[in-house]
Protein backbone atom coordinates (compact mmCIF):
# COMPACT_ATOMS: atom_id res chain seq x y z
CA UNK A 1 0.00 0.00 0.00
CA UNK A 2 1.48 3.14 -0.56
CA UNK A 3 1.12 6.89 0.58
CA UNK A 4 -0.94 7.88 -2.80
CA UNK A 5 -3.41 5.01 -2.46
CA UNK A 6 -4.00 5.54 1.13
CA UNK A 7 -4.83 9.57 0.35
CA UNK A 8 -7.12 8.20 -1.99
CA UNK A 9 -8.91 6.26 -0.01
CA UNK A 10 -9.32 8.88 2.70
CA UNK A 11 -10.29 11.14 0.01
CA UNK A 12 -12.80 9.06 -1.24
CA UNK A 13 -14.14 7.62 2.14
CA UNK A 14 -14.21 11.38 3.65
CA UNK A 15 -16.41 12.84 0.54
CA UNK A 16 -18.30 9.77 0.58
CA UNK A 17 -19.70 10.75 4.20
CA UNK A 18 -19.70 14.43 3.88
CA UNK A 19 -21.81 13.85 1.28
CA UNK A 20 -24.20 11.39 2.78
CA UNK A 21 -24.59 13.71 5.67
CA UNK A 22 -26.51 16.65 4.29
CA UNK A 23 -29.75 14.81 2.93
CA UNK A 24 -29.90 12.60 5.85
CA UNK A 25 -29.46 15.40 8.57
CA UNK A 26 -31.84 17.93 8.04
CA UNK A 27 -29.80 21.31 8.87
CA UNK A 28 -31.29 22.90 11.73
CA UNK A 29 -32.64 26.24 11.91
CA UNK A 30 -29.75 27.81 13.42
CA UNK A 31 -27.54 26.37 10.67
CA UNK A 32 -29.53 27.65 8.42
CA UNK A 33 -29.18 31.07 9.82
CA UNK A 34 -25.63 30.84 10.03
CA UNK A 35 -25.22 29.69 6.36
CA UNK A 36 -26.45 32.77 5.35
CA UNK A 37 -25.10 34.95 7.62
CA UNK A 38 -21.78 33.60 7.37
CA UNK A 39 -22.09 33.81 3.11
CA UNK A 40 -24.22 38.04 3.71
CA UNK A 41 -23.10 40.73 5.53
CA UNK A 42 -25.83 42.77 4.69
CA UNK A 43 -29.08 42.77 7.14
CA UNK A 44 -30.89 42.86 3.60
CA UNK A 45 -28.85 39.73 1.96
CA UNK A 46 -28.80 37.46 4.78
CA UNK A 47 -32.65 38.10 4.51
CA UNK A 48 -32.64 37.15 1.14
CA UNK A 49 -30.80 34.31 1.40
CA UNK A 50 -33.12 33.18 4.04
CA UNK A 51 -36.17 33.97 2.46
CA UNK A 52 -34.60 31.67 -0.68
CA UNK A 53 -34.24 28.57 1.51
CA UNK A 54 -37.65 28.46 3.02
CA UNK A 55 -38.78 28.63 -1.28
CA UNK A 56 -36.23 25.89 -1.72
CA UNK A 57 -37.51 23.67 1.37
CA UNK A 58 -41.07 23.93 -0.23
CA UNK A 59 -40.38 22.83 -3.20
CA UNK A 60 -38.39 20.17 -1.49
CA UNK A 61 -41.15 19.54 0.46
CA UNK A 62 -43.61 19.14 -2.30
CA UNK A 63 -41.68 17.25 -4.79
CA UNK A 64 -40.99 14.68 -1.37
CA UNK A 65 -44.38 14.44 -1.52
CA UNK A 66 -45.40 14.01 -5.13
CA UNK A 67 -42.51 10.97 -5.47
CA UNK A 68 -44.42 9.57 -2.82
CA UNK A 69 -47.46 9.37 -3.47
CA UNK A 70 -46.94 8.02 -7.11
CA UNK A 71 -44.98 5.29 -5.22
CA UNK A 72 -48.63 4.37 -3.20
CA UNK A 73 -50.16 4.64 -6.22
CA UNK A 74 -48.21 1.56 -8.05
CA UNK A 75 -48.12 0.17 -5.15
CA UNK A 76 -48.98 -4.01 -5.57
CA UNK A 77 -51.67 -4.47 -2.90
CA UNK A 78 -55.23 -4.01 -2.40
CA UNK A 79 -56.67 -1.02 -3.57
CA UNK A 80 -58.39 -0.23 0.09
CA UNK A 81 -54.87 -0.30 1.59
CA UNK A 82 -53.58 2.19 -0.96
CA UNK A 83 -56.87 4.61 -0.65
CA UNK A 84 -56.42 4.16 3.59
CA UNK A 85 -52.59 5.25 2.98
CA UNK A 86 -53.58 7.95 0.72
CA UNK A 87 -56.21 9.75 3.21
CA UNK A 88 -53.72 9.15 6.03
CA UNK A 89 -50.91 11.20 4.36
CA UNK A 90 -53.19 14.10 3.36
CA UNK A 91 -54.53 14.25 7.47
CA UNK A 92 -50.55 14.54 7.99
CA UNK A 93 -49.88 16.75 5.58
CA UNK A 94 -52.16 19.00 7.25
CA UNK A 95 -51.39 19.04 10.68
CA UNK A 96 -48.17 19.10 9.97
CA UNK A 97 -48.41 22.52 8.23
CA UNK A 98 -50.38 23.54 11.46
CA UNK A 99 -47.19 22.35 13.67
CA UNK A 100 -45.10 24.13 11.36
CA UNK A 101 -46.86 27.38 11.74
CA UNK A 102 -47.06 27.09 15.40
CA UNK A 103 -43.22 25.88 16.06
CA UNK A 104 -42.29 28.44 13.76
CA UNK A 105 -44.06 31.17 15.84
CA UNK A 106 -42.07 29.95 18.66
CA UNK A 107 -39.00 30.37 17.60
CA UNK A 108 -39.79 33.71 16.22
CA UNK A 109 -41.01 34.60 20.06
CA UNK A 110 -37.36 33.25 21.38
CA UNK A 111 -36.03 35.98 19.55
CA UNK A 112 -37.20 38.30 21.87
CA UNK A 113 -37.42 42.46 21.43
CA UNK A 114 -34.73 41.69 18.14
CA UNK A 115 -36.11 43.65 15.67
CA UNK A 116 -38.81 42.49 13.17
CA UNK A 117 -36.33 41.30 10.23
CA UNK A 118 -34.41 39.33 12.53
CA UNK A 119 -37.41 37.69 13.74
CA UNK A 120 -38.47 37.23 10.72
CA UNK A 121 -35.18 35.17 9.63
CA UNK A 122 -36.01 33.04 12.68
CA UNK A 123 -39.04 31.90 11.24
CA UNK A 124 -37.72 31.55 7.75
CA UNK A 125 -35.20 29.51 8.88
CA UNK A 126 -37.44 27.66 10.86
CA UNK A 127 -39.81 26.33 8.23
CA UNK A 128 -37.23 25.56 5.86
CA UNK A 129 -35.44 22.96 8.77
CA UNK A 130 -38.98 21.48 9.34
CA UNK A 131 -39.66 20.94 5.42
CA UNK A 132 -36.31 19.62 4.49
CA UNK A 133 -36.69 17.19 7.37
CA UNK A 134 -40.19 15.78 6.54
CA UNK A 135 -39.76 16.18 2.99
CA UNK A 136 -36.40 13.44 4.13
CA UNK A 137 -38.65 11.37 6.12
CA UNK A 138 -41.18 11.73 3.09
CA UNK A 139 -37.76 10.12 0.60
CA UNK A 140 -37.43 7.40 3.20
CA UNK A 141 -40.88 6.17 3.10
CA UNK A 142 -40.87 6.07 -1.20
CA UNK A 143 -37.76 4.57 -1.14
CA UNK A 144 -39.20 1.17 0.92
CA UNK A 145 -38.32 -1.73 -1.18
CA UNK A 146 -41.58 -3.01 -1.10
CA UNK A 147 -42.83 -0.03 -3.80
CA UNK A 148 -39.70 -1.52 -5.79
CA UNK B 1 8.71 5.40 7.26
CA UNK B 2 6.41 5.75 4.30
CA UNK B 3 4.68 2.84 6.52
CA UNK B 4 4.93 4.63 9.62
CA UNK B 5 3.04 8.20 7.48
CA UNK B 6 0.84 5.75 6.07
CA UNK B 7 -0.26 4.41 9.82
CA UNK B 8 -0.32 7.89 10.70
CA UNK B 9 -3.00 8.59 7.89
CA UNK B 10 -4.86 5.75 8.70
CA UNK B 11 -5.32 7.40 12.56
CA UNK B 12 -6.56 10.52 11.28
CA UNK B 13 -8.74 9.39 8.79
CA UNK B 14 -10.79 6.99 11.20
CA UNK B 15 -10.55 10.10 13.96
CA UNK B 16 -12.17 12.12 11.43
CA UNK B 17 -14.95 9.54 10.17
CA UNK B 18 -15.79 8.88 13.90
CA UNK B 19 -16.26 12.81 14.26
CA UNK B 20 -18.30 13.05 11.75
CA UNK B 21 -20.32 10.12 12.53
CA UNK B 22 -20.78 10.96 15.93
CA UNK B 23 -21.81 14.73 15.00
CA UNK B 24 -24.31 13.33 13.48
CA UNK B 25 -25.52 10.80 16.30
CA UNK B 26 -25.58 13.19 18.96
CA UNK B 27 -28.12 15.11 16.96
CA UNK B 28 -30.14 12.02 17.50
CA UNK B 29 -31.32 11.84 14.56
CA UNK B 30 -31.96 8.03 14.20
CA UNK B 31 -34.84 7.64 11.50
CA UNK B 32 -37.65 5.54 12.00
CA UNK B 33 -36.28 2.67 9.81
CA UNK B 34 -32.62 2.51 11.27
CA UNK B 35 -34.77 2.58 15.13
CA UNK B 36 -36.87 0.11 13.90
CA UNK B 37 -33.36 -2.22 12.43
CA UNK B 38 -31.60 -1.29 15.71
CA UNK B 39 -34.23 -3.15 17.96
CA UNK B 40 -34.47 -6.13 15.04
CA UNK B 41 -30.75 -6.13 14.88
CA UNK B 42 -31.10 -6.75 18.55
CA UNK B 43 -33.24 -9.32 18.78
CA UNK B 44 -34.98 -11.93 17.11
CA UNK B 45 -38.23 -12.85 18.68
CA UNK B 46 -41.29 -10.73 17.37
CA UNK B 47 -41.97 -10.00 21.00
CA UNK B 48 -38.81 -9.08 21.60
CA UNK B 49 -38.60 -6.45 19.44
CA UNK B 50 -41.84 -5.28 19.94
CA UNK B 51 -40.98 -4.68 23.37
CA UNK B 52 -37.73 -2.49 22.17
CA UNK B 53 -38.79 -0.96 20.06
CA UNK B 54 -41.98 0.45 22.64
CA UNK B 55 -39.11 1.31 25.11
CA UNK B 56 -37.47 3.13 22.58
CA UNK B 57 -41.00 4.88 22.76
CA UNK B 58 -40.97 5.30 25.91
CA UNK B 59 -37.47 6.93 25.92
CA UNK B 60 -37.84 9.18 23.60
CA UNK B 61 -40.99 10.59 25.56
CA UNK B 62 -38.83 10.99 28.62
CA UNK B 63 -36.36 13.19 26.24
CA UNK B 64 -38.75 15.26 24.13
CA UNK B 65 -40.61 16.04 28.23
CA UNK B 66 -36.79 16.87 29.34
CA UNK B 67 -36.30 18.94 26.68
CA UNK B 68 -39.81 20.89 26.44
CA UNK B 69 -39.15 21.32 30.36
CA UNK B 70 -35.55 22.72 30.02
CA UNK B 71 -37.10 25.32 27.16
CA UNK B 72 -39.19 26.26 30.20
CA UNK B 73 -36.81 26.75 32.63
CA UNK B 74 -34.20 28.39 29.95
CA UNK B 75 -37.10 30.78 28.86
CA UNK B 76 -38.22 31.63 32.61
CA UNK B 77 -34.39 33.14 33.41
CA UNK B 78 -34.63 34.53 29.90
CA UNK B 79 -32.91 38.46 30.41
CA UNK B 80 -35.94 39.88 28.48
CA UNK B 81 -39.17 41.68 29.14
CA UNK B 82 -41.87 39.87 30.92
CA UNK B 83 -44.28 39.70 28.10
CA UNK B 84 -41.86 38.37 26.03
CA UNK B 85 -41.26 35.53 27.82
CA UNK B 86 -44.99 35.09 28.46
CA UNK B 87 -45.47 34.78 24.49
CA UNK B 88 -42.63 32.12 24.30
CA UNK B 89 -44.28 30.32 27.05
CA UNK B 90 -47.64 30.34 26.24
CA UNK B 91 -46.31 29.65 22.05
CA UNK B 92 -43.99 26.38 23.32
CA UNK B 93 -47.08 25.10 24.93
CA UNK B 94 -48.95 25.60 21.98
CA UNK B 95 -46.81 24.04 19.46
CA UNK B 96 -46.38 20.99 22.38
CA UNK B 97 -50.13 20.42 21.82
CA UNK B 98 -50.14 20.74 17.82
CA UNK B 99 -46.98 18.55 17.64
CA UNK B 100 -48.79 15.94 19.12
CA UNK B 101 -51.63 15.78 16.57
CA UNK B 102 -49.23 15.73 13.97
CA UNK B 103 -47.26 12.85 15.40
CA UNK B 104 -50.03 11.38 15.60
CA UNK B 105 -50.97 11.42 12.00
CA UNK B 106 -48.32 11.10 10.28
CA UNK B 107 -47.25 7.91 12.35
CA UNK B 108 -50.77 6.79 11.51
CA UNK B 109 -49.37 7.26 8.11
CA UNK B 110 -45.89 5.84 8.76
CA UNK B 111 -47.66 2.27 9.96
CA UNK B 112 -50.02 2.49 7.49
CA UNK B 113 -46.98 1.57 4.86
CA UNK B 114 -46.92 -1.77 6.60
CA UNK B 115 -49.99 -2.42 3.96
CA UNK B 116 -51.92 -6.10 5.24
CA UNK B 117 -49.13 -6.27 8.08
CA UNK B 118 -49.93 -8.24 10.97
CA UNK B 119 -51.14 -5.82 13.58
CA UNK B 120 -47.98 -5.97 15.62
CA UNK B 121 -45.91 -5.03 13.12
CA UNK B 122 -48.01 -2.54 12.12
CA UNK B 123 -47.63 -1.18 16.10
CA UNK B 124 -43.79 -1.60 15.70
CA UNK B 125 -43.89 0.68 12.51
CA UNK B 126 -45.63 3.55 14.96
CA UNK B 127 -43.58 2.92 17.18
CA UNK B 128 -40.43 3.93 16.11
CA UNK B 129 -42.26 7.07 13.86
CA UNK B 130 -42.89 8.16 17.55
CA UNK B 131 -39.85 7.62 18.47
CA UNK B 132 -37.83 9.39 15.69
CA UNK B 133 -40.30 12.84 15.79
CA UNK B 134 -39.63 13.07 19.53
CA UNK B 135 -36.22 12.95 19.63
CA UNK B 136 -36.10 15.47 16.15
CA UNK B 137 -38.76 17.98 18.68
CA UNK B 138 -36.17 17.78 21.63
CA UNK B 139 -33.31 18.52 19.99
CA UNK B 140 -34.73 20.91 18.11
CA UNK B 141 -36.33 22.70 21.57
CA UNK B 142 -32.85 22.37 23.10
CA UNK B 143 -31.16 24.20 20.08
CA UNK B 144 -33.75 27.01 20.10
CA UNK B 145 -33.36 27.99 23.65
CA UNK B 146 -29.31 27.27 23.56
CA UNK B 147 -28.48 31.13 22.80
CA UNK B 148 -30.80 32.65 25.41
CA UNK B 149 -29.25 34.79 27.36
CA UNK B 150 -29.72 34.30 31.22
CA UNK B 151 -30.97 37.05 33.62
CA UNK B 152 -27.98 38.29 35.85
CA UNK B 153 -28.03 36.97 39.46
CA UNK B 154 -27.48 40.78 41.08
CA UNK B 155 -30.94 41.27 38.98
Amino acid sequence: MNMRSVIFAATILCSVSASAAPPRAAQSEYAIRLACGNEFFSMADVRECLDKKEVESETNLKRAEANLLRAIAKWDIEPPYIAASKAKLAAARKSFAKYREDQCAYAKSVGGTAIGNALEMRRAACVAELNNQRAEQLRISAADSQFK
Amino acid sequence: MKNSQARWLVWVVAVALSAVTSAASSRGLMNESEIRLECGNEFFSMAAVRTCLDKKQAQSEVVLKRAEAQARKAITRWDEDDKYIDLAKTRLAVSGRVFAKYRTEHCAFAASMGGGAIGNALEMGRAACVAELNHRRAEQLRLLVSELPPKQATK
